[in-house]
């Protein structure tokens, strides 16, 4: 018989709530149940009420760190349904704008995994570093965070030569210091200890599971939307796709920094090749009917792939929007990460596939053998898991070797 | 995969069409749905993205959408298929699929579809103790009916 | 040296300044085309309605006046706008603009309402 520990959804303290419940046997965890839906916010059904262009400002608050993917993929898909392609300009700031958004999602990421693991120096040094790319996102749009760029029809803003200099000042300055970091994360003890062989998903069960985005990646699986059917402008810019065979938590830190490092190239590549003069938008008015059509739209968003299906019967507004986000497709995978591993090893292996609707919020241990209810907040948790790493480290490291 | 050696193998059952943006669609009654999607998965259509639930106020449609990605080259079809609106009932394809965990449960919470052979199937985004009849995407939902609540 | 890697980086940031800003002690001033709180100007208005029409978010509301071409004119509640920008858009005159401030917190509502009998 097993221990159950549910882990609750509502913190004032945490970023996004999930309910994970977890089967336990003393300390290994033998099976697991995710419990989601707790920001359920009818945005599908809303959208049915509002206009195609009064969606884009809907749609982009999804989600707070993805929010140009988000938009980018609805208007590459209303951009099908009013049959106008957009523009060659706007096509290339729209895909700055994407890359762009991949480095600050992912050194956002860096420093999260670092705290969870409890190395609080690299969170505090990715974040300060985030903050070159912050500012040069406002520059470019107006806003640190909601920047909406992209419209039906191309892009709302054109960008000027003082602003695409900085551009690669701030790509240089990302690659040199997120080079550093590969160093740092491959060579210290601390986080070593804590990530490699932890999470172990193979390369069958993640093409089994369905998983999308870097957690594939990191099991050798060769999937990326930007890869496999490219859209926008990425068959021409010097993309190339970041894998690695490690298929453990460790893997997915030197992936998502390898992919830093390509994004870099690709935008210092955009900036060098921005057509100098063109359109940057067709001029559809607010008040214009589509034809009626069916559109469906991939991109890569900075978690895995993005799926729109929309749906128009000729009027002001869309019959049907259907949003498939990359962290559903990926919580099956963690049911199947979890087992074998101690407590202990919660934090990392539930943060390690970026969940984009949070981390872990108040977890509820059910010891079964002993019929006893214990419940910890996420920092009493995050404190155990590092105080029982500390006492039980020389038994781990030869149970790995 | 060329869109005759489905018809070959499904004959009559089956309509394929291709869009003017170059997305392939195949229509199929509900009956020959689990078989379908077998054989898609045997050609290497082995990504389920995700299942689409659409309510025209007649019927629902319910979408698979399908991808494989190859080195060699990649695709990407739908299957369509129709259930009733009053007891809608579809075959699960979590033999075939085990992705679709999650997304059958969610076109059941928000369109009231019920799948058979799928093992606990309840609401996962809605709270659990909403009254029967309660999903939302449906195009004559009305709050105010269920006022209890 | 394993352990050394990260020491050298903590001793240099020893004698940097710190990377936080001292605000609201401090002022930081936003960019050029920055999105902050709407502007009016009464003297280009027509009264058309484009903006309450386009609105995502029911800030607009058209309410009776005197002093422009068709007798009415918009009354914006701040409180609820998220600077998309479709209203500077749709006006045919370029009436409403964007300011670069961005200080929202208030303590009164009636702080946050453009009411066009007032300008």
């Amino acid at each position: 018989m097993s221990v159950k520990i549910p882990i609750g959804p509502i913190h004032p303290m945490l970023k996004e709530p999930i309910n994970l419940t977890f089967y336990v046997e003393g300390e290994t965890i033998v099976d697991a149940e995710p419990n989601i839906g707790f920001v359920h916010r009818g945005i599908e059904k809303l959208a049915e009420k509002k206009t195609w262009f009064q969606n884009l400002y809907l749609l982009e608050k999804v989600c707070g760190i993805c929010s140009s993917s988000h938009q980018g993929c609805y208007a590459q898909g209303a951009e099908k349904i009013f049959e106008k392609e957009a523009p060659e300009k706007a096509q290339y700031i729209r895909t700055l704008m994407w890359e762009l958004e991949r480095l600050h999602s992912h050194l956002l990421w860096l420093g999260v995994i670092m705290h969870e693991i409890g190395f609080d120096t690299l969170f505090m040094y990715t974040w300060r570093d985030r903050e070159a790319v912050m500012d040069l996102v406002e520059m470019i749009s107006g806003r640190r965070v909601g920047y909406s760029i992209s419209t039906v029809g191309g892009v709302r803003r054109d960008i000027d030569y003082n602003i695409l200099t900085k551009t690669m000042e701030v790509a240089n300055f990302v690659a040199r210091r997120v080079e550093y970091y590969e160093k740092i994360v491959l060579s210290e003890k601390t986080v070593l200890d804590r990530t490699q062989g932890v999470g172990y998903l193979s390369k069958a069960d993640a093409i089994r599971l369905n998983t999308v985005g870097p957690t594939a990646r990191a099991s050798g699986v060769k999937r990326d939307v930007r890869y496999n059917l490219p859209y926008s402008i990425y068959d021409e810019t010097p993309f190339d796709i970041v894998i690695d065979d490690g298929c453990d938590v460790l893997s997915r830190i030197i992936v998502r920094i390898r992919e830093m490092i390509v994004s870099a190239e690709i935008i210092k590549w955009i900036v060098f090749n921005m057509p100098k003069t063109g359109d940057i938008k067709h001029n559809i008015t607010p008040f214009t009917k589509p034809p009626v059509n069916e559109a469906i739209s991939r991109v890569e968003a900075p978690r895995g792939e993005l799926f729109y299906y929309l749906k128009s019967n000729g009027n002001l507004t869309p019959e049907r929007v259907k949003i498939r986000t990359p962290t559903l497709a990926n919580i099956v995978s963690i049911i199947h990460m979890v087992k074998g591993h101690y407590i202990a090893d919660i934090p990392p292996i539930v943060a390690g596939i970026d969940p984009c609707l949070s981390c872990m919020d108040r977890v509820v241990i059910v010891d079964i053998n002993k019929e006893k209810k214990v419940t910890m907040s996420h920092n009493q948790l995050l404190r155990y898991s590092i105080k029982w790493y500390k006492q039980n480290i020389n038994e781990i490291r030869s149970e790995r070797r | 995969m060329k869109l005759d050696e489905l018809k070959n193998k499904f004959g009559d059952k089956i309509e394929v069409s291709e869009d003017k943006f170059g997305e392939k669609w195949v229509r199929v009654p509900v009956d020959s749905l689990v078989d379908l999607l077998a054989f898609l998965k045997e050609q290497g259509f082995d990504h389920l993205s995700t299942i689409t639930g659409v309510d025209t106020g007649e019927e629902i449609f319910l979408m698979y959408h399908l991808a494989k990605f190859d080195d060699k080259g990649s695709d990407s079809v739908n299957v369509v298929t129709k259930v009733n609106r009053d007891d809608s009932l579809a075959p699960s394809i979590l033999e075939v699929y085990p992705s679709a965990l999650v997304y059958e449960r969610e076109v059941y919470d928000l369109l009231g579809v019920k799948f058979e052979g799928h093992k606990g199937l309840k609401r996962i985004l809605l709270p659990d103790d909403l009254p029967e009849g309660y999903h939302p995407l449906r195009k004559d939902f009305d709050p105010k009916k269920f006022e209890a609540v | 040296m394993p352990w050394g890697s990260i020491l050298k980086e903590a001793m240099k940031n020893l004698l940097r300044k710190s990377a936080t800003i001292n605000y609201p002690v401090t002022k930081v001033e936003a960019p050029n085309g920055f999105r902050g709180i709407l502007v009016l100007d009464l003297s280009k208005c027509l009264g058309c309605g484009n903006c309450s029409r386009v609105c995502p978010t029911g800030v607009i509301e058209m309410v009776p006046n005197d002093k422009t071409r068709l007798k009415k004119a918009p009354k914006f509640t701040l409180a609820k706008c998220v600077s998309c920008g479709l209203c500077i858009e749709a006006c045919p005159t370029k009436a409403i603009s964007f300011t670069r401030n961005y200080h929202t917190a208030i303590l009164k509502k009636e702080d946050l309402v453009i009411d066009p009998d007032l300008l």
